[in-house]
């Protein structure tokens, strides 16, 4: 069971990587001389509460190999997330559904639930370049760092807001301190460099392609690159995305993880 | 009609090889296609036997527009080596199931190979709302651990089948009524190929974060069974466990029940690392203990002989070396057998559908009046698809 589950993704990345996914969704609203806290609570703010269905590629890029996982994924609020594994075809059919802090796996193979231990939960996937706090959005960009506006500068052509944010004292926070830069137009966050308590660049967020997707302007492809290994990444692409599905609670369910979606 | 059952299979089977891989809903066409290399020793210094498995597993899926799905599964294995060659009782003994209506056969048996289809899983569905109902051949898998399942009273197995991990199935009646996001209702009946009848009510919950399950049961018309389990969190450990109680329906009040109970803790490093444990109790082994060292490898015939001792403890690490290398190591250890079970693995994504495996089981216990040993080493290639 575990080996099945160890070959494919741990499961609190599942969650984490469609939470992170739907963070980067912004709705385009102008707005004049905000501060930088209420620049980052506006990216944060737009991604909360909201219903979503998502199709994605991961690609994990390393030296001498590649290797994607598609799936797809829905989420209600913060306290709802179904995701199901399309490809690679070993791991098709596998579910995952969190709700609140308790999550379970669906294994069609063995056909068996299980339910995941907390351990789990706070696990990332390790073939993927993401630590864990960033799959579990434990800590809160907006009440767990002090920001800073530093200016403006253009990423993939957009104009954006150069934000520092760096923990508060007793914050549950891995990073040194992070630099993001948030279009002005949509609050859309195109690009993030993550430092350790030295000062040193740990990891770097890159999004582009920015495209209409469920209605929203958006990056649809986002890169992340560790700086301290060559030739490694990890690559997000999101094919479709609804933000208005015909889904309520009841659809977060045992029942529905088993049937193929 | 048992022919024609076979026949009707390998129709099926042939048939299910021509339809094009499908990617949506309705059909669903997988499986996947492996080469197992077995090397079987015994005792130091009395030689190694050699066997060759092709593996050919094929999943046909249907879920309608409206209430109905339907499943085929189809397990084909072509054996051949010197274990084949060396074991005249080999072809008879796989020729059939434990199931009401026997879907296994062979093809094909000669002095060098023997080839085998089981359709492990040949079912109907009806979903209504929350109601669901499966009839035929299927896995109704009510287990929570690991290793050991004392609740999965209508499937028996073995741990150390590494090769098998869909299960046989068994023929039965499930209906289930989900009543919220969590927690059900099941009825289930099935019946073997003697005709006797195992028949359970399983209720799940959840709540303060723990799946609760609660098990009424009848086991081969012999045993009532009543169980429970449990999978939740201490601390960040994952907090797993099963128990059972058996008691003939014969002689209710002059017998003595069998207790079984599976209890596991698990934990996830940082690093990726993944650790386990569990341990499972019986307050009998019903006469199991003295048997010849491949009864444990085979497996148990019944739930109730799950347990080869009276303590068995099982470890296990996991670690993922690489997106695409995971290494791991298992052990159990028999204390009143002085005997113990390794078993060292690793396994490589090849490419994105092709998986390289190398896997190791060392036995050694005292059983019979003798210390026995067994040891293999397995290399496995497998093609998704």
């Amino acid at each position: 069971m575990n080996y099945h589950l160890k070959q494919s993704m741990t499961p609190g990345s599942w969650l984490g990587l469609a939470l992170l996914l739907v963070l980067l969704a912004a709705a385009p609203q102008a707005q004049a001389q905000l501060s930088a806290k209420e620049i980052i609570q506006k990216a944060d703010e737009l991604t909360r509460g909201q219903k979503s269905h998502a199709v994605m590629r991961m690609t994990v890029v390393r030296p001498s190999y590649t290797r994607t996982v598609d799936f797809k994924t829905w989420s209600l609020g913060r306290d709802y997330a179904l995701t199901y594994i399309t490809d690679p075809v070993r791991d098709k059919g596998q579910s995952f559904l969190k709700h609140k802090t308790e999550m379970w796996n669906w294994q069609p193979r063995i056909e068996r639930m299980i339910k995941m231990s907390p351990s789990m939960l706070a696990q990332g996937w390790m073939g993927s370049d993401y630590s864990n706090d960033d799959l579990l959005r434990e800590s809160s960009m907006v009440e767990d760092y002090t920001h800073e506006l530093l200016g403006s500068q253009d990423i993939a052509g957009l104009a954006c807001h150069k934000i520092k944010l760096v923990p508060k004292p007793d914050a549950p926070v891995v990073w040194g301190h992070i630099l993001l830069w948030i279009s002005k137009e949509g609050f859309m966050q195109m690009r993030g460099e993550y430092y350790d308590e030295y000062g040193e660049l740990v990891r770097t967020e890159a999004a582009s392609e920015v495209r209409e997707l469920g209605g929203r302007r958006m990056p649809s492809h986002i890169e992340i690159v560790p700086a301290d290994q060559p030739g490694h990444k990890t690559l997000i692409d999101i094919q479709s995305m609804d933000f208005a599905p015909a889904i309520d609670e009841s659809f977060f369910s045992q029942q529905n993880m088993r049937r193929p979606q | 009609m048992r022919r024609l059952v076979h026949r009707c299979l390998m129709l099926l089977a042939v048939l299910m090889a021509f339809v094009p891989p499908s990617r949506g809903q309705g059909l669903l066409f997988d499986g996947y296609l492996t080469h197992l290399q077995a090397a079987i020793g015994g005792a130091p210094g009395s030689g190694l036997l050699t066997d060759n498995l092709i593996h050919n597993r094929l999943n046909l899926n249907w879920y309608g527009e409206g209430a109905f799905s339907a499943s085929l599964q189809v397990r084909t294995r072509l054996l051949w080596g010197e274990r084949v060659r060396l074991t005249p009782g080999i072809g008879p003994q796989m020729d059939g199931d434990n199931g009401w209506a026997d879907l296994t056969t062979n093809l094909a048996r000669q002095d060098a190979y023997l080839l085998n289809t089981t359709a492990d899983r040949l079912w109907l569905g009806y979903t209504q709302g929350p109601f669901e109902a499966t009839l035929g051949r299927q896995r109704g898998n009510w287990g929570v651990s690991y290793v050991w399942n004392p609740n999965d009273i209508f499937n028996v197995y073995s741990f150390f089948d590494f090769d098998y991990v869909e299960r046989p199935g068994s023929d039965a009646l499930r209906l289930r009524y989900n009543t919220g996001m969590a927690s059900s209702v099941e009825l289930a009946a099935k019946l073997d190929s003697a005709g006797r009848l195992t028949s359970g009510l399983l209720t799940r919950l959840n709540r303060w974060n723990y799946d609760f399950q609660l098990l009424l049961g009848l086991l081969d018309e012999r045993d009532w069974v009543l169980g429970g389990g449990w999978a939740g969190g201490i601390g960040g450990y994952g907090f797993k466990g099963e128990l059972s109680y058996f008691h003939p329906r014969e002689g209710l009040a002059d017998t003595t029940g069998l207790f079984l109970g599976s209890i596991s803790l698990d934990y996830n490093f940082s690093s990726g690392l993944f650790a386990q444990v569990e341990a499972l109790v019986a307050s009998s082994t019903g006469g199991v203990e003295g048997q010849a060292f491949s009864a444990f490898y085979s497996g148990p015939l019944s739930v109730k002989s799950l347990a080869f001792a009276p303590l068995s403890l099982f470890g296990q690490v996991s670690y993922p070396i690489s997106p695409i290398l995971n290494a791991s190591f298992s052990g159990i250890y028999y204390p009143k057998l002085k005997g113990y079970f390794v078993g060292p693995s690793l396994s490589v994504s090849v490419a994105q559908t092709v998986d390289f495996s190398l896997f190791a089981q060392f036995f050694k216990a005292q059983a019979m009046g003798s210390t026995q040993r067994l040891n293999m080493a397995f290399a496995r290639l497998k093609w998704s698809f």
